[in-house]
C-alpha cells in the first residue's frame, strides 16, 4: 500500500500533529503515550497513506488511525493503566459539593478502555471524547443507533464492575 | 454536527478550527458560532490550547519519543471564550498558602487555587508543607470563576512541563488529575489568569514568572 511522499506528510503534520497529540492525550490519559502515538500516525501516514490523499476529511483518516495506535498502545501498557474508582469519583464530586460532570464521567470510562472489546473502544471513544450523537456515532462505525445505545449501556455497566473489581483488588 | 444537546461536537469544532470542513459544514459552524457563545468559547479555547500545544508536537518531529515521569490524568477539556481572550491581561501577585489566591493588582480577589490529593480511597485537601509520593493524584479547584480565561501548568524538576488546563474554567475541580508516578520528582504548580500563552515558553525555560502567577511547589515525601 502506497504512503504519501514528504511534503505531503510534512504538511499534514503541521497542520494536524498538535489535534491528533491532543485527542490520543485525551484517550490515553498520558502525554509520553501521546507522543509515541503521534509519531507512531504519522509514520503510518508515510508508509501506507495512499487513501488520505483521498479522504473527505483528513481528520477522520488521522483519528482512524490515531485510535488504533491509542488502543494498541493501551494494550501494551495495560499494567501501567490506572482508572478512576466509582467511589473515587463520586468522592471527588462530593468533596466539592459539586455533581460529577460530565468531564469526569469522561476520565473514569477512558480509564478502563483498555478492559473493552474493538468496538466498544471506538464508541466510547467517539461519545466521549468526540461528543458525538448516537447517530453519528452510528454511521461512523457502520452500525445501527440502537446497536450503539445498547453498547453505551453496556460500557456504563462494565465501568461500575471494573471499578468494583479495581477497588477489591487495591483493599 | 449538532448534538442532542443542541451544541456543535467537538469533533466539527476540531474540523473547523484545521479547515477540514466541506463548504456546507462550514457554513452551518459559522451560523451557529454565530449564536452561540457556548460554542464560541469552545471553539475559542480549542484554538488557544493547540496553539500552546504546537511548540512540543513541533519538537516530537523528528526527535526521540519523550518519556514523562508523571502522567496526566486526563484531558484538559477547554470551556474557552472569545470575550475570555479579550480579557487577559489581569496581573497577579505570588500568594502562598494552602489556599493560594490570585489576586488582581487592584485588589480584586481573584480565583483560589485549592489541592486536593488522592491516595488510596482517601482524599484530603493538601496543605502547604502536605508532601506527595508515587501513587497520588492531584486535583486542582479553582473558585470562585469567573468568565476568565485561566491557565494551569505543573512543571517538575527535571523540567518536564504539562499544560494542564487552558481555558474558562467552569467546572471545579478541574477535570482531569496529576498522577505521581515513579520516579517521584518534586513539581511546581503555575496557574495565571488571562491569556499570556508566552507564559508557557518562559516556564517551558525555566523563567520564573513571579508577579504574573500563582506557583504551588509540592515536595516528595
Amino acid at each position: 500500500m502506497a504512503g504519501v511522499s514528504s511534503k505531503e506528510a510534512d504538511e499534514a503534520y503541521r497542520r494536524f500533529a498538535p489535534l491528533v497529540w491532543r485527542r490520543c492525550r485525551s484517550i490515553l490519559r498520558s502525554p509520553a503515550g501521546a507522543d509515541d502515538c503521534v509519531q507512531d500516525v504519522f509514520m503510518k501516514l508515510m508508509r501506507y497513506g495512499g487513501s488520505y490523499l483521498e479522504a473527505e476529511s483528513k481528520v477522520a483518516w488521522l483519528y482512524r488511525t490515531a485510535d488504533n495506535s491509542c488502543f494498541d498502545w493501551l494494550r501494551r501498557n495495560r499494567a501501567r493503566t490506572v482508572a478512576m474508582s466509582e467511589a473515587e469519583l463520586a468522592t471527588l464530586g462530593s468533596d466539592h459539593g459539586g455533581a460529577v460532570t460530565r468531564s469526569d464521567q469522561r476520565q473514569w470510562v477512558m480509564g478502563f478502555l483498555h478492559t473493552l472489546n474493538d468496538e466498544m473502544q471506538r464508541i466510547a471513544v467517539h461519545y466521549w471524547i468526540d461528543d458525538m450523537s448516537q447517530a453519528e456515532i452510528a454511521v461512523e462505525i457502520g452500525v445501527s443507533r440502537q446497536t450503539v445505545n445498547a453498547r453505551l449501556g453496556q460500557i456504563e455497566q462494565l465501568a461500575k464492575t471494573f471499578s468494583a473489581q479495581s477497588r477489591g483488588g487495591a483493599e | 454536527m449538532i448534538g442532542s444537546d443542541k451544541h456543535i461536537s467537538t469533533r466539527y469544532l476540531e474540523r473547523a478550527l484545521v479547515d477540514d470542513l466541506g463548504d456546507a459544514e462550514r457554513r452551518l459552524v459559522d451560523q451557529h458560532l454565530a449564536t452561540c457563545q457556548d460554542c464560541l468559547q469552545r471553539h475559542e479555547s480549542l484554538r488557544f490550547e493547540l496553539k500552546a500545544l504546537t511548540p512540543h508536537v513541533m519538537s516530537l518531529r523528528p526527535a526521540a519519543p519523550r518519556r514523562s515521569v508523571w502522567a496526566i490524568f486526563g484531558s484538559r477539556w477547554l470551556m474557552p471564550s472569545l470575550a475570555a481572550s479579550a480579557a487577559l491581561a489581569l496581573i497577579l501577585v505570588v500568594v502562598h498558602g494552602p489556599e493560594d489566591t490570585l489576586r488582581a493588582k487592584g485588589g480584586e480577589v481573584a480565583p483560589s487555587v485549592l489541592l486536593h490529593r488522592a491516595r488510596g480511597s482517601s482524599v484530603v485537601a493538601l496543605a502547604a508543607n502536605d508532601k506527595i509520593a508515587v501513587g497520588d493524584r492531584i486535583r486542582v479547584s479553582l473558585s470562585p470563576l469567573g468568565s476568565e480565561v485561566v491557565h494551569v501548568l505543573f512543571r517538575d524538576d527535571r523540567g518536564e512541563l504539562e499544560l494542564f488546563f487552558s481555558g474558562i474554567a467552569k467546572d471545579t475541580p478541574l477535570p482531569g488529575s496529576l498522577e505521581i508516578t515513579a520516579p517521584c520528582v518534586p513539581v511546581t504548580l503555575w496557574a495565571w489568569r488571562g491569556g499570556d500563552a508566552s507564559l508557557v515558553e518562559q516556564i517551558r525555560a525555566g523563567v520564573p514568572a513571579l508577579g504574573q502567577a500563582v506557583t504551588r511547589r509540592l515536595e516528595c515525601e
